[in-house]
């Protein structure tokens, strides 16, 4: 199929924006709707945006394939780590280790969730993205 | 009636599942039967209310929100629901890949033809 | 660390398989492997730790991240949690231990095997039913992907088409999920037991439906009829360990989170249903096993089979029943990944995997041929291995005589078919029927990998040109020690495991049932009877029988009828066929 400047030009300005609200949505995800999942995935779309109108080369340039795969075995990593060290201390499996604050409306709120949103998103960012490109490296666009 | 029409939805992806041929189409009837079972979820988490049940000020009424059990239940049925059409695609596309075709038929009557004798 | 918390035996795997992924990043592969495996043997300490506790009859339970029921998820182990737990990590650990020999297998292999550990575990010990519904996906993904892993184009489609066939079932699951969701408030199985007890719930012919969507669901993971059609084609293609880890524990694993389904909405209506199910399976699938040529499709079907005789002692509902229950599951857990180990190794060695073309073992390779032999007269329950303490628990248990005789026609037919199966171990040269048609696969098979495969070796001179890697004999090993010091001390262990079924008093149902069914449990149960002189008689005149099918099926006409049988084979569009019939049946009996 033949690429138009449309896409190209919407997809370069549009990319920004997406991978600023999969932010937003993974840092405030402990107060209101979205979370490391969600956020990931936002981001992880505005790479595909990008891989769709400029060739997943040129994105896999800026997003290299091998830096992706260690970021999600990181991410990966230290989620079963936090989730570890609450059974070390004592307190179970996944334990809420840092006590929230009670400022309700603050994303310091729980800071505990706070972490695992940010190693959730940065695992499910980078894994969607992987395989995404994975795939179109293959024989996609 | 919303309720016959997830069952349509579901009804619709377990035949495409069953009757056609293609390998895509069945796994889109997967991901259709998948679509139908969240939205009975989120629909009876939705029957009570619709408004969004976040605390901002220390406490709220359950009543008066939607229920959060299930919509935190379809979030992972969800993330599952990618990882299983995820798999199948790459499988689907290995197929593909060496045979050339995605109809089940051809595809099973061509390996079981060649029937693998050796383990490796 | 708290040891006795049940979610190390999660956690652990799961670290394990983190070590494997982090170990693709590295050079040395093999390191990580190891420390993935060590990490799953190591629940064997927390394993240790909470049996004293469990055994005594009280329950171990946890909640992640401190969060109580409704919203938390609760794990729970009581005692048969514990044995099934105990099953994953000691057979999985095997398998692990074997997965090192021939090397071919790394990193990648060993994070979808632990991660398969890891889900098993998570459906054993998990006190929600949609957890479950998270963990049988978790096993999914990492068994079609371990199903598929050496790439082989029949390996390929059969995890397509399990795949396929079992995230439509899972999908039922789920709407059973639903439905318990929307009538009980509830998702945790002790939330349920509690509401059904009191509120009478049971009765109500939605919750029958939605009983009836989760047992297909499961079904279709435990592969019984008309749900069994994926088994043979997946685990006959899969790599030789994960055969043996999906045929050991998987089907069990699957059968063990039925029961305590069936139990929490005490639906008793379906055992009688479920006996049936269980004798035309046994009987069913040991024909087609006994007309296989592919020797690994002939065990595979011969796991269905052995489901079926777990599944009738299931539906028969007595205390001796379920004690049969759990002693045949453990056993053929043990017996199975023996056999599919001993048969990786033994197509390996003979380059075929037809059984009518394999040269015979014995004097090549006597060690594997005893491992054969331990797990084919395991099988056959032929005394003292565990096959028969446990097929005779199974089958013992079982009232209605009807069924007991297809069982019984199973034996017969189980002793035939590993007669075949036996042979391959023999110290002979050659197969009397074996050379010619030998040539003739080669001439018509004449695959690259085939043909070197034979030259290597004849040129050897059938010695040990190929020789077994020290990883799958000891594994091998083990098993087989298993195998037959489970059956030396049959009798003890079997009182030992009714005590525990029935002492534990943590599981009020079983009490119930127990109860319920000592007016017409007329084959009272006593372990001691296992080794006296009529039990022996029937086993020999099983094994005679046996032999004289063998005889039947290997004459002229009798392979014509065998060759027609085995080239049945499950197309997809049959399966999911069987699938609808088969939920039909379940609806129909729900709403009955």
């Amino acid at each position: 199929m033949r690429k138009t400047d449309v896409v190209d030009v919407a997809a370069r300005k549009l990319a920004p924006y997406m991978f600023l609200f999969g932010l937003y949505l993974v840092s405030y995800g402990d107060i209101s709707p979205g979370g490391g999942f969600q956020g990931g995935v936002v981001v992880a779309s505005g790479v595909i945006l990008l891989a769709m109108a400029k060739g997943s080369r040129a994105v896999a340039a800026y997003f290299p394939l091998h830096s992706l795969s260690l970021a999600e075995t990181v991410g990966f990593a230290l989620i079963l780590a936090a989730a570890i060290a609450g059974l070390l201390m004592g307190a179970g499996f996944l334990a809420d280790i840092v006590a929230p604050t009670g400022a309700l409306r603050s994303i310091t709120n729980a800071p505990f969730a706070f972490v695992m949103n940010i190693l959730i998103g940065l695992k499910v960012g980078a894994g969607v993205s992987l395989i995404c490109l994975t795939l179109f490296g293959e024989s996609g666009p | 009636m919303t309720w016959y029409l997830i069952c349509a939805i579901l009804a619709v992806g377990l035949w495409a599942v069953i009757a056609l041929p293609n390998l895509i189409r069945k796994i889109v009837g997967l991901s259709m039967m998948n679509t139908a079972v969240i939205l009975f979820f989120v629909y009876q988490g939705s029957l009570d209310s619709t408004s969004p049940p976040i605390v901002t000020d220390g406490s709220v009424d359950p009543s008066l929100v939607a229920d959060p059990l299930p919509q935190a239940l379809m979030l992972t049925a969800i993330v599952v629901g990618i990882c299983i059409v995820a798999v199948a695609l790459v499988i689907a596309y290995k197929l593909y890949e060496r045979f050339q075709t995605l109809d089940v038929r051809e595809l099973e009557r061509m390996i079981w033809k060649a029937e693998p004798d050796e383990p490796k | 660390m708290n040891l006795s918390d049940p979610v190390l035996l999660i956690a652990l795997p799961l670290a394990g398989s983190l070590i494997s992924l982090v170990g693709k990043l590295l050079k040395r592969e093999i390191v990580p492997c190891i420390a993935a495996s060590v990490l799953v043997a190591l629940s064997a300490v927390p394993l240790t730790v909470q049996a004293a506790t469990v055994f005594a009859g009280s329950v171990l339970s946890s909640q992640l991240g401190g969060w109580g029921p409704p919203v938390g998820i609760g794990l729970r182990m009581d005692a048969l949690a514990w044995i099934a737990s105990a099953m994953i990590v000691g057979i999985g650990s095997v398998v692990l231990l074997s997965s090192f020999a021939g090397g071919e297998y790394r990193s990648r292999y060993f994070f979808f095997a632990t991660i398969l550990i890891s889900g098993m575990q998570m459906v054993t010990l998990t006190d929600d039913i949609f957890t479950m519904f998270v963990g049988f996906e978790i096993i999914a993904i990492a068994a079609y992907l371990l199903i598929g892993f050496d790439q082989t184009d029949a390996g390929l489609l059969a995890s397509l088409k399990y795949l396929i066939l079992s995230t439509v079932g899972v999908l039922f699951f789920l709407i059973g999920v639903f439905l318990v969701y929307r009538d009980v408030g509830s998702l945790s199985i002790s939330g349920i037991a509690t509401a059904v007890r009191e509120s009478g719930l049971a009765n109500s012919r939605s919750i029958h439906l939605a009983v009836a969507t989760l047992c297909v669901g499961i079904g279709v993971r435990t592969a019984f009829i008309p749900f069994h059609t994926w088994l043979p084609e997946a685990h006959a293609y899969a790599p030789h360990p994960v055969s043996a880890l999906l045929s050991g524990v998987l089907i069990k694993v699957s059968l063990f989170a039925m029961l305590r389904i069936l139990r929490t909405f005490e639906a008793t209506y379906l055992n009688e249903m479920l006996l049936w199910i269980g004798g035309l399976t046994a009987i069913v699938s040991v024909v087609v096993a006994l007309s296989q040529s592919d020797l690994k499709r002939l065990l595979a079907y011969h796991s269905i089979s052995q489901m079926g005789y777990i599944l009738a002692a299931f539906g028969a509902a007595s205390a001796a029943s379920y004690t049969g229950l759990y002693a045949h599951a453990v056993g053929h857990g043990l017996f199975k990944s023996l056999l599919f180990l001993a048969a990786g190794e033994i197509i390996h060695v003979t380059g075929t995997r037809n059984v009518y073309e394999m040269r015979p073992i014995g004097r090549s390779h006597p060690y594997l041929a005893t491992m054969l032999i331990v797990g084919a007269l395991s099988i056959a329950a032929i005394p003292p291995f565990v096959g028969f303490v446990s097929k005779q628990l199974a089958t013992g248990a079982v009232g209605t005589p009807a069924v007991s005789y297809l069982l019984w026609a199973t034996s017969v037919g189980t002793v035939a078919s590993f007669v075949k199966v036996g042979r391959v171990a023999l110290p002979g040269q050659q197969l009397a029927s074996g050379g010619a048609s030998r040539e003739q696969g080669q001439a018509q098979q004449g695959s690259p990998l085939h043909d070197e495969s034979f030259v290597n070796d004849n040129t050897s001179g059938g010695d040990r040109s190929t020789r077994i890697a020290p990883p799958s004999a000891i594994a091998m090993a083990i098993l087989a020690t298993a195998c037959i010091a489970a059956g030396i001390y049959g009798e003890r262990l079997a009182v030992s495991l009714s005590g525990i079924l029935a002492g534990g008093g943590h599981d009020a149902a079983v009490e119930v049932e127990a109860t319920r069914h000592a007016g017409a449990d007329t084959t009272s149960y006593e372990p001691s009877d296992l080794y006296k002189g009529r039990k022996l008689l029937e086993t020999l005149l099983i094994a005679a029988l046996g032999a004289a099918v063998y005889a039947l099926a290997t004459s002229k006409r009798g392979h014509t009828i065998t060759e027609r049988i085995s080239a049945i084979r499950p197309q997809l569009g049959s399966v999911l066929l069987f699938f609808v019939a088969g939920l039909s049946l379940f609806a129909l009996f729900a709403y009955v």
